[in-house]
């Protein structure tokens, strides 16, 4: 905000890094990579999307208010999709007659 | 601080209709932290929003692997390709409009809100083409679902449940018309945007309007960056 402004260059190059990022997720998507497939693709997603968050949306020049509400968001949704997952993922690991 | 002091002569300067400084702030500096707070408690919900779809996407695909692949096969991974391309470059020019807003250089601004709502647009256009040909290709569920010819015999053989390919298109339709409609408001939010600083409107300059008008810009990028490989990079491999 009244911090300062970013420069073009700055803007430029995370742009790149961006679709230097779109092409090793398409890149990553073609490797035999069996079940890492998945996190391989969330992994590069979440890059993109703290690459985002930072130069694009300039959390960087942000009070720790705003900061710590940015991170609870990620922590909530992080903690729903861990806890609902859990039970899917474990259903199978005890077997109980009758389940 | 330059801003405030500048924005406070500009103010005094015109007829001051609308106050720089609402009354319930101390300072210029705690209202703009406010709408940038604001913005971001906002999409907070929408983080949970469609955290909840890509979460039952997440169930729905672990339980039918199989069946989420091969109906992920049908959608042309091309088009989501440039489309992710067109929406990070809009994302740019949305930065940079910030960045001019910040500046102060009116005309730049206007332009840059204009090209990111060009490239919005397009990005809708893409859509379109995808819905049609998805259309046509009868892979609307509830409307003309079947599996599709070339896939019939891997479905019989590997006992697939059909059921749940036109599950993953109940999610990919929900999730794409859901980003799309956001995309739309933001096209809009923009053209109000880019008008309101062509005519000269904002007393602060419009730094703060803008900045969080970005914001939710961005949000709608994010969303892609995780649909993109979620819906079309399913490997079979």
């Amino acid at each position: 905000m009244h911090h300062h402004v970013a420069t073009i260059k700055t803007n430029l190059i995370i742009f790149g890094l961006l679709m230097l990022l779109l092409v090793a997720t398409v890149g990553a998507a073609e490797l035999p990579l069996g079940p890492l497939n998945f996190p391989v693709a969330m992994l590069i997603a979440a890059t993109k999307t703290v690459l985002i968050i930072f130069y694009f949306m300039h959390l960087t020049g942000t009070d720790k208010l705003t900061k710590t509400i940015v991170g609870t968001m990620f922590l909530w949704l992080v903690l729903m999709i861990l806890m609902i997952m859990m039970d899917y993922l474990s259903r199978d690991w005890l077997q109980i007659l009758g389940k | 601080m330059d801003t405030a002091t500048m924005g406070h002569t500009d103010a005094a300067a015109g007829s001051a209709l609308i106050p720089l400084l609402s009354h319930q702030f101390d300072d210029v500096e705690q209202q703009s932290y406010s709408s940038i707070l604001g913005m971001w408690i906002f999409l907070a919900t929408e983080v949970m929003f469609f955290g909840g779809l890509l979460t039952s996407f997440g169930i729905y695909r672990y339980l039918h692997p199989h069946e989420f692949a091969l109906a992920s096969h049908n959608l042309y991974m091309w088009w989501g390709f440039v489309n992710t391309i067109v929406l990070l470059t809009s994302s740019l020019t949305m930065a940079l409009a910030v960045r001019a807003s910040q500046l102060g250089r009116r005309t730049e601004l206007v332009r840059l809100l204009l090209a990111t709502m060009v490239l919005g647009t397009c990005f809708l256009g893409v859509k379109a083409i995808e819905y049609t040909t998805d259309y046509h290709e009868h892979l609307i569920p509830g409307l003309n679902f079947e599996v599709p010819e070339h896939q019939l015999g891997e479905v019989v053989e590997r006992g697939l449940d059909p059921r749940m390919m036109q599950m993953f298109f109940v999610l990919y339709f929900f999730m794409t018309m859901l980003h799309a409609i956001h995309l739309i408001i933001g096209i809009g939010m923009l053209g109000v945007m880019a008008y309101l600083a062509h005519i000269n409107w904002f007393s602060g300059g419009g730094a703060v309007q803008i900045e969080v008008g970005g914001l939710y810009w961005h949000f709608i990028d994010i969303v892609w960056v995780f649909l993109f490989p979620l819906l079309y990079l399913i490997s079979g491999k």
